[in-house]
């Protein structure tokens, strides 16, 4: 045994497994037997084979080894053929061809004659390896369902994280890009929502490290949401791989049930030192098209509409709002006669620039990758922008022969200066420049009418100036994010390796507000002049992996890998904020300690959590035609209860069990089959298994008690109604699958179909009264995603100067709840209720039906509906429909009775398409994107149309209801509301499908020397160029949090810009 | 030997992750630095002050509901057009299980709270429950607790009719769910349904009586926490302010007072007259504390309305705290004013404000007994209580801003003259206000405090005990109605103490006079509202129940002026109209309120006393 030890160090410096140093041990031998059906000593076998590439075209000097032979490797002749002796049918040929092709491996399959096709290298190979579980497998054995991202075109696009890349190119994953800001990244569903309160964002490992989840921290910035992803510069992104099958992600246990993304950066594999640097510059454009808002003499007419509905005397009006009365003599006379649009303010085109030098080399002992990173970019809304700087740092140390060492650095430090959403009315840049008056300026004249540049302030009318907000409102926020990663490799035995992998981040986001005075609506409930705000927030997190692999080829046809491991998280977090009012009104003062003393108020948050499973994976290939792979964990997480449901006991403290199983089928290697040459894969797959979602809360299921405030003191209180049988959601699934490539990997395509069924759903129960909470956390309700998800490239033209490739990803999924307390649990959301209701979608809209307007009084007596105040609606008034009343009839009152499903964010189906021709040196890509059947909230709209104050609207309500018998479908303007004709209802929703054109980039690549540069490539790309949807806002896409409930609500974040960049990427 | 020496690495490092856990049990279930468990507190006595500083963290909670409740459903408050949909359905009285100012669930908030920390005294402190242990502050925190949880019970009763009962002894969902769903009921053996008299004609049932298990209607209530105050507390009220030197902590807690008050509330509440008024008596007679709860000069006149500004232990019993400055706030400004940013969603009943408007200072008359209908206005006096009534309870405001007092003082002169043209134009374009919380506030301070229990009103109270209230002394009957107009006007029955003059009620806003005073005799003038002329009487010679319940009215009209919009209406007419055995008392005041219509319908709804009450535990 020693020996063989010592044979195999010879290899020791080949990362990958090397699956030919495979031959002498005695433990194989004894397989041999074992298994040795096929073993038995036969004649030689003659093969006889072509070698072809993707066209069909024969390719000469291919050398066709048969593995485990003593013979030399044939070479192929001109026309492309070998001839080549095997002992047995049960043999491999190893085939390598020139630089031009991929190497693979052919599992002979007791044929005599076939033909082979080769893959390009810039193709995508079955026998290319992928880790998984930091263990190389091939692609092709994989009996699960995965998606590997293309990273190729990432330099070609201007997102500074992957999430965004992954729109449209990932089967299966749902990407909504949060906003036009920089940074602020997209809410990624992977096969749908599988969570109503808990996370939802799939675990994201980079480099074997897990990161802190999306939405983990806490701000004062409404509309913002942390983006950890900012800590992997795309540009180093070597591969990304997303795991969507229970096979695999069962072994992350708790953390695994909304699917894993595997990211690997910097490959330290170049003994060769190069360096690469990579400039880019670019142009983001302000919106072409506004939405349209009245004009100063049309907001006029609205203005006194709105009063004297209001039911005030003239004289009253006139007293409160002098300045709609002015005369020409009068001083402000001036400032009330412009047509401003103020969209004009708040909106700009900018700039942005990119820097990032990545440097690799080494020798035999020592191997290094460095990257830095540096972007800085302005924002579409004013004053608005992002600096970033990173840098990674990864290395590889062969301590000796038997054992490697890994360490790594990386460092992110960002800093942004952004606005808030339009749930914040007085500081949204979008609502009020659409709600403040067109009659006004931004600034201030002086006595001869002369205009200053002093901001204009708030005149009666009550809208924040939009120039204030986007001179003196700011919000910044700096994030640090260190990690730093340790690893050691021992290689035991041949095909036995121990890892351990330490990884360490500190990570800390740091936020200061300041809400002006000047110019600026007042704050909390109007007792506030000027706010200054702050926040830090720190985590910190130790993880340490530790496995075991084992992986062995058994001579013919039997491939078997054993990877057992132990998961090992210790999580800090803390959340500190503060805030206070009225500092001293010229703005100047803007920190915490110059506020006013008794309006202080600090807050904050601090949770522990830690997390420990072991694991098991399993993989067995039989004869390159039968694999089976499966995975168990053992998981504890300290989240859940003591007493935790569906957990087994080990020493005293709860643990779950997670499992799933997958077997694949290559049908290609049938005998009926595996004659087609062209015909490489042909694979059926089918998976079944159980992974967790541990994120209920830190403390959901512990006996604590809660500060009040009494008097001068503070009182504690019994916090909640503990829950210690709180356990982990569990989410179930069965994904049945085809993959299939053909002619030399020219076509490759999946196919995937699934259902995931959600159970003990972490749900906030309402409780009954005398219980004396109103809710409690609790496991139930069942939920169910049923989906397909398609994957494809096609390189349809293979020419020596010309090559056209089609990547293209379509999913559609249907969610919907099965089962949930009391068969309906509805959430208010700012503007509208959401209901979880049983059959419908999770988390939809819920509302009234809205069916026009009243056109006369005679129509409305005729109706004979009042609303829930039972005030009778009148001509001019809402129609919704009456649905139901507490009998179960309609009652002739529009209440919560006649409330029902109005729409779902969810979409029914999504993809993406991208286009590639390659011209010489020449390359063009276009990637078109789209999204299907979601309905969305526009919120910025229900407070740009309601006619309910004295805000400017949009040019729509210029069909109001204004005379009798005026048929329309716009009610009237009525001061605050009373009636309801505003209330939540299917007025405010819209389809939120659109087809866009996502990116088009155009390369130009000198692949030899260019000066003194090597690999130069010149780039102009062009994104979000064109967007197809009848949405009636900026954009129809927006995410205002990674949070379930918050989507597909248009809280007026920044839209998406159009992008032009151009790009010039150096080798030296 | 060998081979284990091999595999001694592998063992070695497969164990490395779990050196960094120092106990598996630990690791899964680490300390969460800001949750305080109950391990950790109730060390020290301070600890336990801070767990009793809860339970009135969550009572400041209840003050909305408990205001909208009282007095919405009573005759002095009603909604305008801003009103939300919520108050709308208890302005109707038909209140659907969503509606926000109905839900209990604050109140079994407080109940739960209260119910931890007794089971939590009772287990770490159980010299508390020993009566000859010295008293201590745990003595005193216990009970604290136990009024608390009483005065909780009290109020949901009067509420919602019946509740569930959760004794201490349930802390789980689980073992709450099983007691209440357990078949059953109670006996009980001894019943008594008190007379109107409150003593002389109780009918003593000793038959037993099976009584729901489930929940606790208001009499089984009341048996219950009247019993637990008698039997288990030594002591009530920690003395706070010997360490910050701020006095009104005394009665912003739970003190001896308070629960003598709720004691007597719930025997008059439940018709025994002798209890109730031997506690409210306890109040009031307080040799050892200079008869602090007298009605003096004190808050006379315009002093009145510092009973609203500030917590003084002279009128305040048990108040709810409120101040902007420890972020201590109540939505009271933002239901009645009409101020930005307030709402104004509530407003005074024009019957309310005529309580305070149609009140003749003295007024003199000459009577003629024999012949009353020759009975003649000498002078009619002037009209208004401007104590109590405009500039503090309510006032007219006009854009924003309080009419001058002086102004509406001019206006009622000249509705007192028959100019009520005039006058309409002084009052002209005006939103009604309640102004009790308001009153020297400014719009962002919303800070009002709550009060529970105060001197007047526990006179108020009295008062109306002793109207019935009759007494068996050696075949004498004793009646106490000099005593309780005596009360209302001034307090002569008092006395105790000579320099300091007892008011009354009246008397201290100088109501009190031999003619401005209430009166209650044999021929009773009816004056008119406007001008105050004589313009009917009512003779009730021999009649004594007759004259009992014109006193009641007069006491309860009085009440009306003295605590509107503090939360008692709605049950000081349901006490009384259950004491008459008449539910169109009730009704006919309560739906006076209503537009022409309306009216009818509330009145028929509320002639059924099961509307009285808000079925949410039906």
């Amino acid at each position: 045994m020693k020996k063989t030890f010592k044979i195999s160090r010879a290899n020791r410096m080949d990362n990958r497994l090397n699956l030919r140093t495979v031959s002498k041990s005695a433990l194989i031998s004894a397989f041999l037997i074992l298994w040795g059906i096929s073993v038995q000593a036969q004649d030689t076998l003659v093969v006889r084979g072509q070698v072809l590439n993707g066209s069909g075209d024969p390719v000469s000097n291919v050398s066709v080894g048969v593995e485990q032979s003593f013979e030399l490797p044939a070479v192929t002749n001109e026309q492309g053929e070998f001839t080549v002796k095997a002992l047995t049918g049960n043999a491999w040929l190893s085939i390598n061809p020139t630089s031009e092709f991929k190497d693979q491996r052919v599992f002979l399959n007791n044929r005599t004659e076939l033909t082979i096709y080769l893959t390009r290298n810039d193709l995508t190979s079955g026998h290319d390896q992928l880790s998984v579980l930091s263990t190389p497998m091939l692609k092709r054995n994989m009996a699960f369902a995965y998606s590997e991202l293309n990273t190729e075109d990432i330099i070609h696009t201007p997102v500074l994280s992957v999430d965004q890349y992954m729109q449209g190119r990932v089967p299966g994953m749902h990407v909504v890009n949060r906003s036009g800001d920089w940074g602020s990244g997209a809410v990624t569903l992977l096969r749908g929502i599988n969570s109503l309160n808990s996370n939802n964002q799939p675990l994201y490992v980079v480099d074997g490290i897990p990161i802190a989840s999306m939405g983990l921290f806490g701000s004062n910035l409404d509309g913002f949401s942390y983006n950890p992803l900012l800590s992997v510069n795309p540009l180093d992104i070597s591969a990304a791989t997303v795991i969507k099958d229970p096979t695999v992600t069962a072994a992350f246990g708790s953390k695994g049930s909304n699917g894993i993304v595997l990211i690997e950066t910097l490959d330290p594999s170049a003994t060769q030192t190069v360096i690469e640097l990579d400039l880019r510059a670019g142009y983001s454009m302000a919106p072409d098209r506004f939405i349209p808002q009245m004009s100063a003499g049309q907001h006029k007419t609205l203005i006194s509409e709105v009063l004297f509905s209001s039911g005030m005397r003239e004289e009253r009006i006139k007293q409160l709002y002098p300045n709609l009365f002015l005369s020409q003599q009068s001083d402000r006379y001036i400032d009330y006669q412009h047509d401003t649009d103020w969209q004009n303010t708040i909106f700009t085109n900018s700039f942005f620039r990119n820097l990032n030098v990545n440097v690799k080399g080494g020798d035999e002992i020592a191997r290094y990758g460095l990257s830095f990173g540096y972007f800085s970019g302005d924002g579409i809304i004013k004053t608005t922008g992002y600096d970033g700087y990173n840098l990674r740092f990864v290395s590889l140390l062969n301590i000796f022969t038997w054992l490697k060492m890994n360490a790594g650095v990386s460092l992110n430090y960002s800093s942004a200066e952004l606005k808030e959403s339009a749930r914040i009315s007085q500081t949204s840049p979008i609502l009020s420049s659409l709600g403040k008056s067109p009659m006004l300026n931004p600034f201030q004249y002086d006595e001869n009418g002369n205009e200053l540049t002093t901001l204009a302030m708030v005149d009666e009318l009550g809208v924040s100036n939009p120039q204030a907000v986007i001179d003196n409102y700011s919000a910044q926020n700096n994030n640090f994010n260190f990690t730093s990663t340790l690893g050691f490799n021992a290689n035991l035995k041949p095909g036995l390796d121990l890892n351990t992998n330490f990884g360490l981040n500190y990570n800390i986001l740091k936020e200061q507000l300041f809400m002006p005075n000047r110019g600026m609506e007042l704050y909390y409930n109007k007792a506030a002049v000027n706010v200054s705000k702050a926040s830090n927030n720190s985590l910190s997190s130790f993880y340490n992996n530790t496995h075991l692999v084992f992986s062995k080829d058994f001579g013919s046809g039997h491939y078997f890998s054993s990877n057992t491991g132990v998961n090992v998280q210790i999580n800090s977090f803390e959340f500190d904020w503060g805030l206070t009012k009225n500092a001293h009104e010229n703005d100047q003062y803007r920190m915490l300690q110059d506020g006013t003393n008794h309006m202080r108020e600090i807050g904050g948050d601090n949770r522990d959590w830690n997390w420990l499973s072991v694991y098991e994976y399993l993989t067995y290939v039989y004869r390159d035609k039968y694999m089976i792979s499966g995975s168990v964990s053992v998981d504890g997480s300290s989240r859940v209860g003591v007493n935790a449901t569906n957990t087994f006991d080990v020493a005293g403290s709860p643990f779950g069990l997670f499992y799933g199983a997958g077997v694949g089928w290559r049908l290609s290697n049938e005998s009926f089959l595996k004659n087609i040459g062209w015909l490489e894969d042909f694979k059926l797959r089918a998976s079944y298994g159980r992974s967790g979602n541990d994120d209920i809360g830190e403390s959901n299921a512990t006996n604590y008690y809660n500060a009040i405030k009494f008097r001068e003191t503070v009182g504690l209180y019994p916090a909640l109604i503990p829950n210690d049988s709180l356990t982990y959601e569990i989410v179930t699934q069965l994904n049945a699958g085809v993959d299939i490539s053909i002619f030399g990997n020219r076509l490759r395509a999946s196919v995937d179909v699934y259902e995931s069924v959600t159970d003990n759903m972490l749900i906030y129960t309402p409780l009954k009264a005398y219980l004396g909470y109103d809710f409690r956390p609790q496991n139930g309700g069942r939920m169910q995603n049923n989906g397909i998800d398609v994957g494809m490239f096609v390189r349809l033209v293979e020419r020596p100067k010309f090559k056209w490739d089609i990547n293209a990803s379509w999913s559609a999924i249907e969610n919907v709840v099965h089962e949930i307390e009391g068969d309906k649990l509805i959430t208010q959301i700012p503007g509208g209720e959401t209901v979880i209701l049983v059959d419908e979608s999770a988390n939809s809209f819920y509302g009234y039906t809205y069916e026009g307007v009243y056109a006369t009084t005679e129509a409305a007596q005729g109706a004979g509906l009042v609303n829930e105040k039972f005030v009778p609606y009148r001509a001019g008034d809402a129609i919704f429909k009456d649905i139901s009343g507490p009998d179960g009839s309609p009652d002739g009152v529009i209440n919560q009775y006649d409330k029902s499903v109005i729409g779902s964010s969810l979409p029914e189906y999504f993809g993406g398409v991208s286009n590639t021709f390659r011209v010489g040196k020449w390359a063009l890509t276009a990637f078109v994107q789209a999204s299907k059947g979601n309905e969305v909230f526009n919120y910025v709209r229900f407070q740009n149309e309601s006619m309910d104050g004295l805000e400017n609207q949009s040019t729509s309500v210029l069909g109001r209801w204004q005379y009798e018998g005026h048929v329309t479908e716009i009610p009237r303007a009525l001061y605050e509301d009373p009636i309801g004709n505003s209330s939540f209802s299917t007025r405010w929703i819209e389809d939120g499908s659109f087809l866009r054109l996502k990116n088009v980039s155009l390369s130009y690549t000198i692949p030899n020397e260019f000066l003194t540069f090597k690999n130069a490539q010149f780039y102009v790309t062009a994104s979000n160029v064109y967007t197809l949807s009848k949405y009636l806002g900026y954009d129809p896409e927006f995410g205002y949090s990674q949070t379930q409930l918050d989507q597909g609500v248009d809280y007026g974040l920044t839209p998406q810009p159009r992008r032009v960049m151009v790009g010039i990427k150096l080798g030296l | 030997m060998k081979r284990l020496k091999k595999y001694l690495p592998i063992i070695f490092l497969l164990a490395v992750p779990f050196l960094f856990l120092n106990s598996c049990k630990e690791f899964l279930d680490p300390e969460q630095d800001i949750n305080l468990t109950e391990d950790k507190i109730y060390d020290d006595w301070y600890e336990y002050r801070s767990v009793a500083m809860g339970m009135y963290g969550i009572q400041q909670q209840l003050v909305e509901q408990l205001l909208i409740l009282g007095e919405l459903r009573g005759d002095l408050l009603t909604i305008t057009e801003n009103a939300d949909a919520d108050m709308v359905e208890i302005y109707n009285f038909s209140i659907s299980p969503e509606n926000k100012y109905a839900s209990p669930t604050n109140f079994f908030k407080l109940i739960a709270a209260t119910n931890n920390f007794i089971k939590v005294l009772e287990e770490k402190r159980p010299e508390i429950k020993d009566p000859k242990s010295p008293i201590s502050n745990y003595d005193r925190l216990y009970g604290e607790a136990l009024c608390m949880r009483a005065w909780a019970y009290f109020n949901a009763v009067r509420i919602y009719g019946k509740v569930p009962f959760i004794h201490e002894g349930l802390t789980t969902i689980e073992e709450t769910e099983a007691f209440l769903n357990t078949e059953g009921v109670y006996i009980d053996s001894l019943s008594i349904t008190y007379a109107k008299d409150g003593y002389r004609n109780d009918t003593v049932r000793i038959n037993p009586v099976q009584l729901e298990k489930q929940y606790y209607d208001q009499r089984l209530v009341i048996d219950y926490f009247t019993n637990e105050l008698e039997r288990k507390v030594k002591a009530v009220g920690v003395n706070h302010y010997m360490e910050n030197n701020d006095i009104s902590w005394e009665v912003s807690i739970w003190n001896t007072h308070a629960m003598n008050s709720l004691l007597g509330h719930m025997y008059l509440t439940d018709g025994d007259l002798a209890k109730a008024a031997h506690y409210f008596e306890k109040i009031i007679y307080l040799p050892s504390e200079n008869y602090r709860y007298q009605l003096d000069e004190s808050f006379g006149f315009t002093n009145w309305r510092n009973i609203f500004g500030n917590i003084d232990s002279r009128e305040h019993i048990f108040t709810l705290w409120f101040n902007k400055n420890y972020f201590q706030q109540n939505d009271f400004q933002t239901f009645f004013e009409p101020r930005t940013p307030h709402r104004y969603m509530l407003k005074p009943t024009r019957q309310a404000i005529l309580n305070w408007e149609t009140i003749f200072d003295n007024y003199t008359i000459s009577a003629n007994q024999s012949q009353p209908w020759k009975s003649r206005l000498n002078f009619k006096g002037m009209p208004g209580d401007f104590h109590r009534g405009y500039g503090v309870s309510y006032a007219y405001l006009r854009d924003g801003m309080p009419i001058d007092p002086m102004m509406i003082r001019g206006m009622l002169y000249l509705k007192s003259e028959n100019d009520l043209r005039t006058a309409a134009i002084i009052t002209e374009n005006v939103d009604t206000v309640v102004w009790k919380y308001s009153w020297n506030k400014d719009v962002y301070d919303m800070d009002a405090n709550y009060i529970v229990y105060r001197a007047a009103g526990i006179h108020l109270l009295l008062a109306e005990a002793y109207v019935y209230w009759a007494f068996n002394r050696g075949g004498v009957v004793l009646t106490f109605t000099s005593n309780a107009v005596n009360i209302v006007n001034n307090g002569a029955n008092y006395s105790q103490s000579s320099n300091r003059e007892q008011l009354g009620v009246r008397g201290r806003v100088g109501f009190g006079g031999s003619n401005d005073g209430i009166k209650v005799g044999n021929i009773n003038y009816v004056h008119d509202p406007f001008n105050n002329e004589i313009v009917d009487y009512i003779n009730l010679t021999g009649n004594f129940s007759g004259l009992q319940e014109l006193l009641e009215d007069k006491i309860i009209e009085e009440k009306a002026r003295e605590m509107a919009f503090e939360g008692e209406r709605f049950y000081d007419l349901m006490r009384v109209a259950k004491r008459r055995n008449d539910p169109s008392w009730l009704a006919e005041k309560v739906s006076q309120k209503y537009p022409e219509g309306q009216r009818e319908q509330i009145y028929n709804l509320l002639l059924d006393e099961n509307n009285w009450y808000i079925n949410y535990f039906e």
